[in-house]
């Protein structure tokens, strides 16, 4: 039970000193191997468990010859109704009855043995041979049953704590494809990857992460697709980290990524088991985090942020027209406003004339110059967007329509902005709420800033600095060592059938190359014809 | 991990190629052909990209041979210790003007074209400064650059030219296209220095994944320019008459304003394709800098490489920043491509010089 203590609060040395000095830390108090007395194992358990409410230590005796045995549990976090029917009633009740039919007395040296092999009635035991280990199957729901005269502690699984059920994703919906989301439990988050891959080469790796938080973190790959090295890397990553709690996903995110400057994110995050599963099928790993409903996806390139699963789940020349909007609508979010800022400031003739005659004349009125108008609408919207998220449904839609009347018509009205100004930020919200990916979203809407900036102090020769200026930084990110902009640079014929368009299914009947998986194909390129033979 | 730092692609080598020699020129090229060949502007273009072809891949042919290493060492093999350093530094020499003639040259235009009130100082330095963001990163950040960049900027080129095809008269063309060979050769010395650019290849060859195939790539990366400079010419010749074309500051742009598409959001075509431009303009900045820093550090035999490139910069700018008007530019940048032509025969005769000892040595061994 290492715990990270390097630094102590100054504050507080006066009550860490007296907390040394008078009573030992638990884990300083208690030897950590067990003996093979309920007592003394006991004793252990409750150095560390005592002040806690919810411990419950439960003693026993166990057959015709009373052995002592007890159970440790966290009440909460158990079924209670498994431990009293499953675990205790044939430990207290049972057993007489076998050690009548079977002519033997139970005593201390067997006592172990015979509960392991003849008595409790669950399906998943383990043993465990240290107090470390046992605490923390205790600490994670499990029941642990110390028997007299081993040294050893059974670990039985009866958990079972309130989880929100299965239910329908949140912020990636879809018209076409499946419904179901992924949830708070690591388990039940499994059990959704496993129902829709029945191929027992794919692989569900668990370690634990942070030193108080001991989150269970699984990774997911199939073995004979996933490059071994791309596992290898994860793995080192993932046991890089070393810090007290993991809550969610996010803080693995920002552990693993490799650019932490960037705006870009470097990982995919989705709800959805099945875009999880079609990625781990192209090859590669998915990492999920218990208590939390997303599952992360590396490497990942710029392109998979603007792709959306009903891409595939559509016919292709639909999901190609999707997906193109989506680019369009990409470069929309990040530029149209700082376009606007440097064809009005600076180049008003590249306008059709009525359209540059209309645009003067809409902005007779306003007393800001372009950039300061942009600006203060584009942070408006923002704020409208940050409050529409964070509030309660029935009061974030009132937003809604104050939000639109206040850009809509009273700032016109009250001669802040132009209509022509309306229409431009409304596009711009629009475009960045249809890219999938909330992170990917945010991103484009923040360099957004810095373009308006460049737009307004160089015009349209800013505005192309920038555009390179953001192609420099893409083009040199990387997501586990695989380029961010793949398959455009470095250019990848094969991987572009599924890029800006995508290409009919029996066309992409290769996995994308660029992330270098071990088996390449993924269908069979003959079927397709054989089949329209038929 | 799928590719280890500083190996390129085929294709990032053609990229790299055709980037660099489609640039800044690529606003004035018809007015320099009309200029330079008059009457014999599209021969004298067409054939100035072949003697480029024909160069490139004598230099390809070299390098393949020298995979291993770049001119800067190889040139030490082959001419000895001595003239191969001072060969060195004059490449070394010619890649820092280069870097600082495009530079000014850039920025000249874009004043002239979009920012006409912005200083020039504001336009150097903030180009510089992103050329210096792209550099530090080394060959593979350049390399990457360049290929996202280019597919933007042939399309841009062949749309102006497909575009203006509504405005093209054979009757303009014409006279151009009888051969008149004083004219065509009067021509060719301006031109081959227009296309120049390719100089990239000796540097990036031995950055290659594989070397078989690099002469084909070669004709590709250079053929490409010559044919897209060969039509530019053409058109703009058949749209505006030999006489305009040479009193045009910029006819590329002047081509592109001519352009109007029915029910066009965009008025002035112009406009697009100048902002086009500069990520070509970009792009030849870009990789020359590379080439200038690149070859600084193996002249001097440095292992780091970052900061030369920091070093270099006010450099640049200053040899950028000292021509005082356009006709010193113009006179500074013809001398500058001379020196890059002399490079250019030097390494042909480089090539033949490596060709004789290497035939030697094999009959040695065998």
């Amino acid at each position: 039970m290492r715990i990270i203590k390097k630094d102590k609060n100054p504050k507080n040395l006066e009550k860490i000193q007296e907390r040394q000095s008078s009573q030992l830390k638990a884990e300083e108090k208690v030897d950590l191997t067990l003996s093979d007395t309920v007592e003394e194992n006991l004793e252990k358990f409750k150095a560390f468990l005592e002040d806690s409410s919810d411990a419950v230590f439960r003693e026993f005796k166990l057959g015709s010859q009373g052995i002592p045995c007890a159970l440790i549990y966290i009440d909460g976090l158990v079924n209670n109704a498994v431990i009293n029917e499953y675990i205790l009633k044939p430990l207290m009740y049972e057993i007489t009855l076998l050690e009548k039919t079977m002519d033997e007395a139970v005593d201390k040296n067997n006592a172990y043995e015979f509960v392991k092999e003849s008595a409790v009635a669950i399906g998943e035991i383990k043993e465990a041979a240290t107090l470390d280990r046992s605490m923390l199957l205790v600490m994670s729901g499990e029941v642990a049953l110390i028997v007299e005269g081993s040294n050893k502690i059974l670990v039985l699984n009866a958990r079972g704590w309130p989880a929100r059920g299965v239910s329908q994703p949140d912020t990636e919906g879809s018209i076409r494809g499946p419904k179901d989301a992924f949830t708070e439990t690591l388990r039940v988050n499994t059990a959704l990857l496993r129902r829709k891959c029945k191929d027992p080469n794919m692989v569900i790796k668990t370690i634990q992460l942070g030193r108080r938080s001991k989150t269970d973190v699984s990774y997911i790959y199939i073995k004979g697709i996933t490059n071994p090295e791309l596992i290898k890397e994860v793995e080192k990553r993932l046991n890089q980290i070393d810090v007290d709690e993991i809550m969610e996903t996010g803080q693995i995110e920002q552990w693993i990524q490799d650019n932490y400057l960037s705006p870009f994110p470097q990982v995919q995050i989705t709800e959805r088991p099945d875009v999880t599963m079609s990625n781990i099928m192209e090859g590669r790993v998915a990492i999920l985090v218990d208590h939390s409903p997303f599952a992360l996806i590396v490497p990942s390139g710029l392109y998979q942020f603007i792709q959306s699963p009903e891409d595939y789940y559509d016919r292709w020349i639909i999901g190609s027209f999707l997906r193109a909007i989506r680019w369009v609508a990409s470069l929309l979010a990040a530029f149209v406003p700082s376009l606007y800022i440097a064809v009005v400031t600076y180049h008003p003739g590249f306008l059709p004339t009525p359209l540059a005659l209309a645009v003067a004349a809409n902005r007779m009125q306003i007393p800001f110059p372009v950039f300061i108008e942009v600006f203060l609408m584009e942070i408006t919207i923002e704020l409208l967007r940050e409050s529409g998220a964070r509030l309660p449904k029935a009061i974030g839609q009132t937003i809604g329509i104050i939000g639109g009347i206040i850009i809509g018509d009273a700032a016109i009205r009250a001669g802040i902005t132009s209509p022509s100004m309306v229409l431009l930020v409304a596009i711009t919200a629009v475009a960045s709420f249809i890219i999938p990916t909330y992170s990917a979203a945010i991103a484009l809407r923040l360099i957004r800033f810095p373009l308006m900036i460049l737009a307004a102090t160089l015009g349209l020769y800013g505005v192309a600095l920038g555009f390179i200026l953001i192609n420099i930084h893409l083009a040199n990110l990387k997501s586990f060592g695989f380029d961010y902009m793949t398959p455009q640079s470095p250019f990848v014929p094969q991987d572009t059938r599924d890029w800006i368009m995508r290409l009919p299914r029996h066309l992409l009947w290769r996995r994308p190359i660029s992330i270098n998986p071990i088996d390449i194909d993924r269908m069979d390129q003959d079927s397709y014809k054989e089949g329209k033979n038929d | 991990m799928t590719r280890k730092q500083g190996r390129l692609s085929y294709i990032q080598y053609s990229s790299l190629i055709i980037s660099t020699m489609i640039g800044v020129i690529v606003v004035r090229l018809p007015k320099l052909a009309a200029v330079s060949a008059e009457e014999g502007a599209v021969y004298s273009t067409l054939i100035s990209g072949v003697l480029t072809i024909v160069i490139a891949v004598a230099m390809a042919i070299l390098g393949k041979r020298f995979h291993n290493q770049t001119i800067m060492e190889y040139s030490t093999l082959i001419l000895g210790k001595v003239l191969g350093k001072l060969f060195g530094a004059l490449v070394t020499f010619y890649f820092i003007i280069v870097a600082s003639v495009v530079l000014r040259d850039f920025s000249d235009a874009l004043k002239g074209l979009l920012l006409k009130n912005t200083p020039l100082e504001i336009i150097m330095i903030s180009m510089l400064l992103t050329v210096v963001y792209m550099v530090t990163n080394g060959i593979n950040s350049v390399a990457k650059v360049t290929e996202l960049f280019l597919p933007i900027i042939i399309l841009s080129l062949a749309l102006v030219i497909v575009l203006s095809g509504s405005n093209f008269k054979f009757v303009n063309l014409r006279p151009t296209l009888i051969p008149n060979f004083r004219l065509i050769i009067k021509g060719i010395p301006d031109l081959v220095i227009a296309f120049q650019g390719y100089e990239i290849i000796f540097l990036v060859i031995p950055f290659l994944n594989d070397h078989k195939k690099v002469i084909p790539y070669t004709i590709i990366g250079t053929g490409i320019p010559t044919i897209l400079y060969t039509i530019l010419v053409a058109i703009t010749i058949g749209v505006f008459g030999l006489e305009t074309t040479q009193n045009l500051n910029y006819p590329t742009i002047s081509l592109a304003e001519g352009i109007t598409f029915p029910g066009a959001f965009a008025e002035r075509f112009d406009i697009f394709i100048a902002v086009l431009w500069i990520l070509a303009a970009f792009t030849t900045i870009g990789n020359s800098f590379y080439m200038s820093s690149f070859t600084t550090v193996r002249l001097f035999g440095l292992k780091h490489y970052k900061p030369f490139v920091y070093i270099l910069t006010p450099i640049v700018y200053i040899l950028a920043i000292l021509p005082q008007n356009l006709m010193e530019i113009r006179r500074f940048s013809s001398i500058t491509g001379y020196i890059g032509l002399g490079v250019s025969i030097i390494i042909v005769g480089m090539l033949f010089l490596a060709w004789i000892s290497g035939g030697k040595r094999e009959r040695k061994n065998a």
